[in-house]
């Protein structure tokens, strides 16, 4: 096994391919937070009195709150008062259109292989593009528009819908939720915010990159999707940074409502810079991801596909409060090098007949530790309820560790919950078959990982899996030992 | 924190017993002062919750000897036992064989060299502060009959409190069956704690079977850590009948290539039990091999909790894990919690791992009412299907039998028919 190795380690070890860093002007507050500092955030973007009241709610909160370590993580400790919460790329003016939007973000895009002109005619997407912390571009409004559907920066929602975004902020994922999503709150810089009227089905896929960019940056999105009833959307998130040595901290929130037979299809590829081979630098993922199917026969759907980050915390959950509604999460989990994950869903089922399905692959590589944790609740009254839950891990190499903490808690005998997991590593007599067939090692693995993850990849919505795959290729071959 | 549960005028009064280690006594009641009561924020407790035990104040275990004959123990007298009740050694009622292969040294058991386990929880404190008895088996070559453990809870005044501490060695090669029996004969709110420390040598093999059929009332909290050297097996069978809290932490550690260790499982809870199963099974050599099954039956108001934690050290290629959990949840007042985990530091390893929770298969159920048998006994059928399943792997058919019994009996379930009807299976099988 030792030449397939060192062919595959080669790979292993080739650079993060999104990693530059683009010299724009940033418009940033100095390092530390306290009140003034959520006062100057809420300021600077002009919110109304209930944003900043909200705010200095949550850092109140969140003041008062110790950061949590149960996860299987091990980190260097984060100092909140070293960052800085605030970063805006200088903007002459506010562009109406692509043309004004400045060219050296448009070529940061094109870097990333993400176009946002050619994604504007040839791909139909509507791309909101977060750069830092506030949004720069909005395609597609007008055509979105026409049928009622509102897709905007979060700042824009505030101005421009400030009843929708006072109804529902905070309704899933409240500010007291955890350190993180407090943090979050107190003081989140923009995000996407969609909201879906009665009966639209949202003729496109909706999407978002997401760019940490500035030095030193906190990167505190928040998203908000409302999927009104009847209607439909389906939602991209994903994200790529510049390749830094020192740890950045991203702690973003993502609070999905649907109601009465209302869908959303939620998908994230995650790439974020992983640190080097000897775990140097890196994003700290900490992410608070919810949604609660409010009405009945509604579905929330989740799909993951996490390659980046050296830390990656993250739970995205469904809340299944009306009858008969569906939760679902799909997610492939990479660690290589030095990464660690600690990452995995939670499914409260409340109301009758409710059925979640979770679909978890892991895999690790190198030294990384790659950890499933996930809840399933079945309240007293979740007469009916079903879920199913298969979770995998592939180990690749010596050093790695895969590991699986579920959590069941049933009160209701009409309940039906299945649970299986296992754990094993790539063999060697698939190996060699593929190899008689003259597929060298480098491809063999990564079609044995592409048909390990295949259940989540055909979840993905076609723009997805192809850099899904391409990503997984990337990141995950020539582990094998 | 609350230390009120046990005064410290108790722990002195312990300390009159002879032959005790008092410093290391002492340590352990210090330590356990110094440590706050375990609550639901703690991960290992989160399902259990000890507040009412605060408000209980436990007093001495009585110091009047008991007046219980082999006639009150309600279940067939075995040849080979040891027998403690209240905590307390009997020598009147237990019968060990042959001196040869046990040693008893029992209210000595700090003086037995390679101490195992350093206690460190909770309870493993109380329990060494505390401590009124203990049996030392050293047994040094195999025997065919079971040794018995009988731990009897006699009738006491208000709410006592017993500590127990056991080791039991198997020296290399050697194989051999144990069988512990947890009995209160009488419905008190004791606090019961035992901890039981297993050494098994090069080859050796121990079967071991605890039933526990506690106070309903009562408090119990058992600790078991296995140690396994090379080529050992240690089988392990829990079967659990009940109590008001019932807590048993197991744990296994294959230290020695192609250890093997099976931990098996049943809870029945009914009524407003709680029982919370522990198990810990550890993989620190290579070619190690594990299975567990974990089972629970949860009627009324009763809850089972499992956590099963697998690790596989990076130093331990080549094993293979094997976890079941199964929870059958006949009400919708009865709660499951499952927790089934692995933690895998070795990619060359195969595991797996399953947890369900549900009520009686409806379609199992349909398949026998089909057959054209009662609602009612199509459910104590499968029901106790379900738990026969667990009671199939033990060895020893006698054992098997009588364990069948109990469960019926404690399942209110139609025995004779029941019987009769796997008769008739079995003997379609073999056809």
């Amino acid at each position: 096994m030792t030449k397939p190795n060192q062919a595959l380690e080669t790979i292993l070890q080739q650079d993060y391919e999104h990693g530059f860093i683009t010299d724009i002007e940033a418009d940033a507050l100095p390092p530390g937070i306290n009140a003034d500092t959520i006062r100057a955030i809420s300021a600077k973007k002009n919110e109304p009195e209930f944003m900043l009241a909200w705010r200095l709610k949550a850092y109140e909160y969140w003041r008062h709150l110790k950061e949590p370590h149960w996860a299987h993580l091990k980190y260097t400790p984060i100092d909140y008062q070293a960052l800085s919460y605030y970063s805006a790329p200088k903007l002459k003016e506010g562009p109406k259109n692509l043309d004004e939007v400045d060219p050296k973000l448009i070529e940061t895009y094109n870097k990333l292989g993400i176009p946002l002109k050619e994604q504007e005619w040839l791909a139909g997407v509507a791309v909101d593009a977060v750069f830092d912390s506030i949004s720069v571009a909005t395609t597609f409004k007008d055509k979105l528009n026409e049928m009622g559907i509102i897709f905007c920066s979060f700042s824009d929602a505030v101005q421009n819908h400030p009843d929708l975004v006072q109804q529902y902020l905070g309704s899933v994922v409240p500010h007291t939720d955890n350190f993180f999503a407090a943090l979050n709150a107190a003081v989140f810089s923009d995000g996407s915010f969609v909201y879906i009227p009665p009966g639209v089905r949202c003729p496109m896929e909706l999407s978002t990159y997401f760019r940490i960019n500035a030095r030193s940056t906190g990167q505190f999105e928040r998203t908000l999707i409302i999927a009104d009833a009847g209607s439909y959307v389906s939602y991209l998130e994903g994200c790529t940074a510049p390749q830094r040595d020192e740890n950045q901290l991203h702690a973003a929130v993502v609070e999905l409502v649907a109601l009465d037979k209302a869908q959303i299809k939620y998908s994230t590829v995650q790439n974020w810079y992983p640190g080097d081979e000897n775990g140097v630098g890196g994003i700290y993922n900490f992410v608070t991801k919810r949604g609660e199917c409010r009405g009945h026969h509604s579905k929330i759907s989740w799909t993951q596909v996490e390659t980046g980050s050296a830390i990656t915390w993250k739970y995205p959950s469904v809340v299944l409060k009306g009858d008969y509604s569906v939760g679902e999460f799909y997610s492939v989990a990479l660690t290589n090098h030095h990464q660690q994950a600690d990452t995995g869903t939670k499914m409260i089922h409340i109301g009758q007949h409710t059925k979640s399905t979770i679909v978890a692959k892991g895999i690790s590589a190198g030294f990384a530790q790659n950890t499933y944790r996930g809840l399933v609740k079945v309240l007293a009254h979740a007469d009916g309820a079903h879920n199913y839950t298969r979770c995998d891990s592939l180990l690749m190499g010596q050093h790695c560790g895969a590991h699986t903490f579920p959590y069941i808690e049933s009160k209701n005998s009409r309940a039906r919950i299945e649970h299986e997991a296992s754990t094993s590593k790539i063999s060697e007599d698939q190996l060699f078959y593929l190899a008689q067939r003259g597929i060298d090692t480098e491809n063999a693995v990564s079609m044995i990982v592409n048909g390990f993850c295949k259940e989540v990849m055909k979840t993905l919505p076609m723009e997805f899996a192809v850099e899904a795959r391409k990503l997984l290729g990337l990141s995950l071959e020539g582990s094998i030992g | 924190m609350s230390h009120d549960m046990i005064d410290r005028s108790l722990f002195e009064a312990c300390a009159v017993l002879p032959g005790w280690n008092q410093n290391s006594r002492l340590e352990a009641w210090q330590n356990w002062q110094s440590m706050a009561m375990p609550t639901i924020r703690d991960e290992a407790w989160k399902y259990t919750n000890l507040a009412r035990l605060e408000k209980i104040a436990f007093v001495r275990s009585p110091s009047t000897p008991s007046t219980l004959t082999l006639s009150d123990i309600p279940l067939t007298i075995p040849e080979d036992r040891f027998c403690f009740i209240n905590g307390s050694f009997n020598p009147a009622l237990s019968a060990p064989l042959n001196e040869d292969s046990y040693l008893l040294s029992q209210r000595a058991w700090p003086l037995v060299p390679n101490k195992l386990h350093t206690p460190r929880s909770y309870f493993e404190r109380l329990n060494a502060a505390m401590l009124s008895d203990g049996l030392y088996l050293d047994i040094k070559s195999s025997t065919n009959r079971p040794i018995y453990l009988l731990l009897l809870q006699d009738k006491t005044v208000g709410s006592s409190q017993h500590h127990l501490r056991h080791r039991i060695k198997v020296h290399a090669d050697v194989k051999c069956e144990i069988v512990i029996v947890d009995w209160g004969l009488a419905d008190t709110t004791d606090l019961t704690t035992y901890l039981i420390d297993i050494e098994l040598e090069e080859g050796a093999k121990l079967n071991c079977t605890h039933l526990k059929k506690a106070a309903m009332k009562g408090y119990h909290i058992r600790q078991t850590h296995a140690h396994l050297a090379k080529n050992s097996d240690f089988n392990h069978f829990n079967f659990d009948f009940g109590a008001k809290l019932s807590r048993n932490e197991i744990s296994a550690h294959l230290n020695g290539e192609h250890a093997a260790c099976q931990l098996n499982g049943l809870a029945l809870a009914r009524a407003q039990d709680h029982i919370d199963n522990q198990t810990q099974i550890i993989h620190l050599a290579p070619k190690t091999n594990s299975v567990e099954q974990y089972r629970g039956i949860i009627d009324d108001k009763a809850c089972h909790v499992f956590h099963g934690r697998v690790l596989i050290d990076a130093d331990a290629p080549d094993s293979i894990a094997d976890q079941q959990n199964k929870n059958m949840l006949l009400t919708s007042t009865g709660q499951a919690y499952a927790e089934p985990q692995l933690e895998i530091y070795n990619q060359n390893v195969q595991c797996i791992h399953g947890a369900t929770v549900g009520d009686i298969d409806e379609e199992a159920l349909f398949y026998l009412r089909s057959r054209g048998l009662s609602d009612g006994i199509a459910r104590q059928l499968l029901i106790f299907g379900f738990a026969r399943n667990i009671l199939e792997s033990i060895e020893d058919k006698n054992l098997q039998n009588e364990l069948a019994l109990w469960i019926k009996t404690h399942l209110a379930l139609d025995s004779e028919l029941i019987l009769e009807l796997y008769e008739e299976h079995d003997h379609e099988d073999t056809l």
